[in-house]
């Protein structure tokens, strides 16, 4: 990619015997914002650190805006980087925590006065520049840290956790001010985050990581909607899996479930015989109150459970092969149902995933 | 109040009285109007206290303590404090090994390694000299500053370190802009320290000095062996005066960088 910002070209890093990240190929869009996914250990911290110079790659070789940096020392890659505990410095001033990497630069001190003062208005907060960081709030340190980042005009932010700290509120605040910058700057952002919600609220793209490898990287929708592994179905929203054999295999394919119930999928790559998931989204299944039309499948089972989550409810059904979660909205005259009932839930052919089972 | 609670607090009392009492001793006895050591006193004066003052010997074995204390401190810090640094954050071969050994004159008694020193220097011939004095403190010395350092630096996040690298900081940079204004109040207590052993020592400071570069303690040694002199308890009087301020100091500001971390 001729525009890459970076790049990452068979990336490896280990730690004696323990592997944080096998051999890796990742590129990222000038402007493009990328968030690295994953639960802890998956390895999305190290790719961040190969890229901030903090970690050296054990193999492979890292590129920034077309150079290869990968024996470059951080502090002449030019990068900003943003850490989940803002990392202020305690002993300066909000002024001075956002004025040392320009003086760093031998910026003149008119200019500093300047530019510290702008990007205090950028991130919202003015009037606070002669307090200590110790002063201030989460969600106020991390503004700082922001605008600290941002006076400089890096290319590349890198931010590792950065709204971990706060709550879930600010959290939700913090997440469109970012965006806000983002936008505002055309700046490219690399963003690691374990929150799956975070990822696909603020993400271009996300790389889903597990075990030190990727496991899928693509736009939101992508990942959402055709989640290539169990595990990329089961990190990215809610899903209800369901053991399965494959019957039929292509386009229209066809499971078969324990009790030999068979299931049509719009789609099926696995080979007949294999043993599969057969892959449900909550808001993809509706309870059927009546002879209902529109849907492919209508299986009978058991009421385990109905939780009300304030506008939907989820409704929790036994059927063969696995438990199916049900969503329907919250409505007053909804009919009740009570856990024991038989009923029966209905879908889509198009929206029942087959992906291979784990081993 | 419950009762054991009260006899504990006596007990713990009465062993502060006994470890305290032979300094205590000393002041009443530096007011003695005599020519000889009494104790108690019977008649009070500041007489002892002028001749002290007065004593041209006691005076240049004063000035050369506060001169050894001075330097000592300042090559104690001076090693010390990049030699903390260095152990906690970087990471090189022999690591561990050099700072058990940088340690270790904390752990060999002080008169093993007074000997060694006095060896060590006849045969480079500086046996005597007040840099020999430095030197053989600044031995001693150097692992106080360095373990109060490391304390205080395992306080100091190294992401900061990090972050300031990331911002375009190099290591000098880093080290003075933010390592060093976090590690000043521990640099100070160090240096407080330092000051207070070196002006105390006189285990190391008899092996090495010489006729002219004798330190107070080394000054009152010698007048308890030659002379039994009356001036001894003003000596001790001012010395342990000099003790409680520097250490009341140095604990202030370690409780201070404590509640700042």
């Amino acid at each position: 990619m001729a525009d890459a910002m970076v790049r990452l070209e068979r990336c490896a890093k280990h730690y004696g015997a323990a592997q944080a990240l096998f051999e890796t190929d990742l590129s990222v869009a000038a402007g493009e914002f990328v968030t690295l996914l994953g639960p802890s250990g998956s390895g999305k911290t190290t790719i961040l650190n190969l890229i901030a110079g903090t970690v050296m790659p054990t193999a492979g070789r890292v590129h920034i805006e077309g150079r290869d940096v990968t024996g470059m020392p951080v502090e002449k890659r030019g990068l900003g980087m943003v850490f989940q505990n803002y990392a202020l410095m305690p002993h300066m001033t909000v002024f001075e925590n956002v004025a040392f990497p320009l003086r760093v630069r031998r910026v003149p001190e008119a200019e500093i006065r300047r530019r510290v003062g702008e990007v205090l208005d950028l991130v919202r907060l003015p009037g606070l520049a002669a307090r200590k960081p110790r002063q201030l709030s989460g969600g106020q340190q991390q503004r700082v840290a922001l605008a600290r980042c941002i006076v400089y005009n890096p290319p590349l932010i890198l931010m590792d956790e950065p709204l971990g700290a706060l709550d879930k509120k600010l959290r939700e605040q913090m997440q469109l001010e970012i965006r806000r910058l983002h936008a505002a700057l055309g700046v490219t952002m690399i963003y690691v985050t374990h929150d799956q919600e975070e990822a696909l609220t603020m993400s271009d793209r996300i790389v889903l990581l597990n075990h030190g490898r990727i496991e899928q990287a693509g736009t939101p929708d992508e990942i959402y909607f055709r989640p290539r592994t169990v595990f990329a179905a089961g990190f990215l929203g809610d899903s209800s899996m369901l053991d399965a054999t494959v019957s039929a295999s292509g386009a229209p394919g066809r499971v078969t479930l324990s009790d030999g119930s068979a299931l049509a999928a719009a789609r099926c790559d696995l080979p007949a015989g294999a043993r599969a998931k057969a892959i449900l989204r909550p808001e993809n299944v509706s309870l059927l109150r009546d002879a209902g039309t529109g849907h492919d499948a209508a299986v009978e089972g058991r009421l385990i459970d109905s939780i009300v989550l304030g506008s939907v409810v989820k409704h929790h059904v036994e059927i063969a092969g696995g438990t199916v979660i049900a969503q329907e909205l919250n409505r007053r005259d909804r009919a009740a149902v009570r856990p024991g009932d038989r009923v029966r839930v209905g879908w889509r052919a198009e929206d029942l995933l087959v992906l291979a089972a784990p081993d | 109040m419950p009762r054991q609670s009260l006899l504990t607090i006596a007990a713990a009392w009465a062993c502060y009285a006994f470890l305290i009492a032979p300094s205590l001793i000393v002041i009443p006895m530096s007011f003695n109007n005599s020519s000889e050591l009494i104790f108690p006193p019977t008649t009070f004066s500041l007489r002892l206290y002028r001749e002290f003052v007065g004593g041209a010997d006691w005076m240049s074995a004063t000035r050369q303590s506060f001169l050894v204390a001075s330097l000592t401190t300042a090559v104690s810090v001076a090693v010390g404090i990049p030699a903390a640094y260095a152990l906690a954050r970087a990471d090189f071969p022999g690591r561990r090994l050099l700072g058990m050994v940088l340690l270790a004159p904390m752990l060999v008694p002080t008169i093993a390694v007074a000997l060694g020193l006095y060896l060590y220097f006849s045969s480079l011939g500086l046996s005597g000299s007040t840099l020999a004095l430095v030197l053989g403190h600044s031995i001693l010395t150097v692992p106080f500053v360095m373990v109060i350092a490391m304390a205080s630096l395992r306080h100091i996040d190294a992401n900061l370190e990090v972050a300031a690298k990331v911002m375009g900081a190099g290591q000098m940079t880093v080290f003075r802009r933010v390592v060093l204004p976090l590690l000043a109040p521990a640099a100070v207590a160090g240096a407080l320290f330092a000051f207070l052993i070196s002006f105390d020592e006189v285990v190391v400071a008899w092996f090495v000095s010489g006729i002219g570069t004798a330190t107070l303690p080394v000054k009152m040694y010698s007048a308890i062996h030659w002379e039994v002199s009356p001036v001894l308890p003003v000596v001790s009087t001012l010395l342990t005066g000099l003790s409680l301020v520097v250490c009341t100091a140095g604990a202030a500001l370690q409780k201070k960088d404590r509640a700042d971390g």
